[in-house]
C-alpha cells in the first residue's frame, strides 16, 4: 500500500516539470536610460518700455519668462541675457553705453538676479541661476510648477540729447544646463 | 481495500497530462538585438526610440496550437532614477512572422509594467519554424525627471514566450 501511494506521487510530479521546460522561452535584456540635462524657456516676442509721461524720466516695462530647466547631481544652469543688436536708428538710447538695466523679480526655480544689472552687447549677464540636481515639475526635488517663472523689470534711462522717435533693439535670452 | 482503489483512479487521471505535454513543441532560446536597450540621452523635447529584434525557434510545433510573448519589467522604476517609471516606456510591437506557415500578430502599444504583457502572438508553424519580433521601446522624457551623469537609469526586461 505504501509503495502504491509513492508511485502515485512521482507520477504527480512529471507534468509540472515537462511544462516548466519544454513549453517556455525567456531571455532578460537590460535597458538604460540617460535624461540629459537641459534648459528651455519661451518669452513674448516683443515688450514695450513706455514713460509716466514726466519729460525725461526713465522708460520702463518688464518681461515674464518661463522656463523649464534640469540638472545633473553634479551640474549648475543659468539663463543670461545679451544685447543682440543696439538700438535703431542712431541717436537715441544706447545698449552699449549704458542706458538699459533691469531687475529681477523672484525666480520659481533657482536664484534671480539681485540688484540692477547692466545689459551688455558684448557679454551675458546673469537673470537666473539654478543648482544641481534640480527638475522642473513634480515636486520632491524638482519644482512644484512647470514652467517656471521669472520676471525681467527694465528701465532705460531717457536723455535730451536723445532724438524723439521709437527705438528698438533686439536681445537674446539664453539657458544652459549641465 | 478502499484506499487501494483510490490511488489507480489517481494514476489514471494524471497521465493524460504527461502525454498532452509530451506531444506539445519546445522553445529554444530567445535571441534579443541589441543586447541592451540603450537610449541616447534624452532631452523632454524629444522621445528616444530603439528598436529590438527578438527570435527563437518552436521545435515540434503544431498549427493546433498557439504562441505569444510578453515583456515585463523588473521593477516599477528605473535603478538610479526612482523618479522615473517603468511606464515612461512605452513598448510598440512593428511586425511578427513565423516561417514555415505559422502566423505572427502584433498587440497594441501599452506602457511597460511589472506585470508580464502581451505584445505579440499567433499559431504556430507545424514541426520546426522559427518565429521574430520586433518592438520598439520609446521613453517619453519630462522635465520631472533629474537629469544623471552616471550611472544611468537601468530596468530588466523580462522576455517570456509561451505556447498553448
Amino acid at each position: 500500500m505504501r509503495n502504491r501511494l509513492l508511485g502515485a506521487a512521482a507520477i504527480a510530479l512529471l507534468p509540472s516539470l515537462a511544462f516548466s521546460f519544454q513549453f517556455f522561452g525567456s531571455q532578460n535584456q537590460s535597458l538604460t536610460v540617460q535624461p540629459a540635462p537641459d534648459g528651455a524657456l519661451s518669452v513674448p516676442s516683443s515688450a514695450s518700455l513706455t514713460s509716466a509721461g514726466t519729460l525725461f524720466q526713465p522708460f520702463t516695462g518688464n518681461l515674464l519668462i518661463n522656463y523649464d530647466v534640469r540638472t545633473t547631481p553634479s551640474g549648475s544652469a543659468s539663463m543670461t541675457i545679451q544685447a543682440a543688436s543696439d538700438f535703431s536708428p542712431a541717436g537715441g538710447p544706447s545698449v552699449a553705453s549704458g542706458n538699459l538695466t533691469y531687475t529681477c523679480g523672484a525666480a520659481s526655480l533657482g536664484t534671480a538676479c539681485v540688484g540692477a544689472t547692466t545689459v551688455s552687447t558684448s557679454s551675458q549677464t546673469a537673470v537666473v541661476n539654478v543648482g544641481s540636481g534640480v527638475c522642473t515639475g513634480g515636486g520632491g526635488a524638482c519644482s512644484s510648477t512647470s514652467p517656471n517663472t521669472v520676471q525681467m523689470n527694465f528701465v532705460l534711462t531717457d536723455n535730451p540729447s536723445f532724438r524723439t522717435g521709437t527705438y528698438s533693439a533686439n536681445l537674446t535670452l539664453s539657458i544652459s544646463a549641465l | 481495500m478502499l484506499r487501494n482503489v483510490s490511488v489507480q483512479l489517481m494514476t489514471r487521471i494524471l497521465v493524460v497530462p504527461i502525454f498532452a505535454g509530451l506531444l506539445q513543441g519546445s522553445v529554444g532560446a530567445i535571441t534579443a538585438l541589441p543586447s541592451t536597450v540603450s537610449f541616447s540621452p534624452t532631452t523632454p523635447e524629444s522621445a528616444g526610440t530603439v528598436s529590438v529584434a527578438l527570435s527563437w525557434q518552436i521545435t515540434g510545433g503544431s498549427s493546433t496550437k498557439t504562441w505569444n510573448i510578453t515583456v515585463a519589467a523588473s521593477s516599477g522604476t528605473l535603478t538610479n532614477c526612482t523618479t522615473i517609471p517603468a511606464s515612461a516606456i512605452q513598448v510598440i510591437c512593428t511586425a511578427s512572422s513565423v516561417s514555415g506557415g505559422g502566423t505572427g500578430a502584433c498587440g497594441g502599444s501599452f506602457p511597460l509594467s511589472t506585470t508580464p504583457q502581451q505584445f505579440a502572438g499567433g499559431q504556430q508553424a507545424t514541426g520546426t519554424a522559427n518565429y521574430s519580433v520586433n518592438v520598439t521601446y520609446q521613453f517619453t522624457d519630462a522635465w520631472k525627471y533629474q537629469a544623471t551623469g552616471a550611472p544611468t537609469c537601468q530596468l530588466t526586461l523580462s522576455y517570456l514566450v509561451t505556447q498553448n
